[in-house]
């Protein structure tokens, strides 16, 4: 497989980025101990499909809102007795129903019914701490995935995660956020973005 | 397309050829959320939880949590 390219793109001490948005729709969750007033270290912002529901995803697990005041936690699982540290969130922008999380410490795991059900897919991805996951919009099937610590790398699905292929080291540099944004190249592609420590990077060829 | 940094919003407007700061957001911004039906709507996160939301595509944006 091609190793994908990235080119600076001039900005610095990125911590996350959002394009055009995508997303998901309705879900039931379990109570969680105490309601968040504060949130622990947000990692992750999106809209589901629809622009009806804002998923946060924070240290502290996945959250929820209609109208970005009022949150409700989401229910993950988790083999931990903690909850799960969400690092990254992407939702489909053609099925409001799915939404991808990747965390920390259990890969990536995905909804197809608005939140109230959720698996992992991790077949073939070689580590469990991941700190981006983006999607193409126009296909929304073919994700990449970032990797950090054992397994490190870039990832890729063609096939909505059912399988996961290693492409290359990913991006040099600490990567804290993944995402396509649909920007056409030029040459039959879109644009994959990683904001890292270093600055916001982006290949032009790797969907 | 937004750009949420720890010097605060970053908008461009040319398929990030050029960025410049979004309005009055507020620094430490953590995370970054469009709208796909109003693209004008915008909702930013910090990293404490606080969340902001712009109505006019990142000019100007209120405090609603």
């Amino acid at each position: 497989m091609r190793a994908v390219r990235w080119l600076g793109a001039a900005l610095i001490g990125v911590s996350a980025i959002g394009g055009s948005a995508p997303g998901v729709g309705a879900a039931g969750e379990p109570p969680r101990p105490e309601q968040p007033n504060a949130f622990e270290h947000v990692h992750a912002l999106t809209f589901d499909a629809e622009g009806q529901t804002l998923w946060l995803g924070t240290h502290g697990g996945l959250f929820r809102s209609e109208d970005g005041r009022t949150w409700r936690p989401v229910a993950l699982p988790s083999k931990q007795e903690r909850h799960l540290d969400v690092m990254a969130l992407v939702s489909d922008p053609k099925d409001p129903r799915t939404l991808y999380v990747g965390t920390h410490e259990a890969g990536v795991l995905k909804t197809t019914d608005g939140g109230a059900s959720w698996s992992g897919i991790n077949t073939g991805l070689g580590g469990a701490d991941v700190h981006g996951v983006a999607l193409d919009p126009n296909v929304p099937r073919k994700l990449h995935a970032l990797v950090r610590g054992q397994g490190g790398g870039l990832y890729r699905t063609s096939d909505a995660g059912s399988r996961w292929v290693r492409v290359d080291d990913g991006p040099a540099g600490e990567v804290k956020v993944l995402t396509s944004v649909n920007i056409s190249t030029g040459m039959g592609g879109i644009f994959l973005y990683a904001g890292t420590a270093e600055g916001l990077l982006k290949s032009p060829d790797c969907f | 397309m937004y750009v949420a940094m720890r010097d605060g919003m970053f908008v461009s407007r040319d398929a990030g050829r050029t960025w410049k700061p979004a309005g009055n957001a507020v620094k430490s911004m953590a995370a970054v959320a469009v709208n796909p039906k109003r693209p004008s709507e915008v909702y930013a996160a910090t990293e404490q939880g606080q969340i902001h939301r712009s109505t006019d595509g990142g000019e100007t944006w209120e405090t609603i949590r």
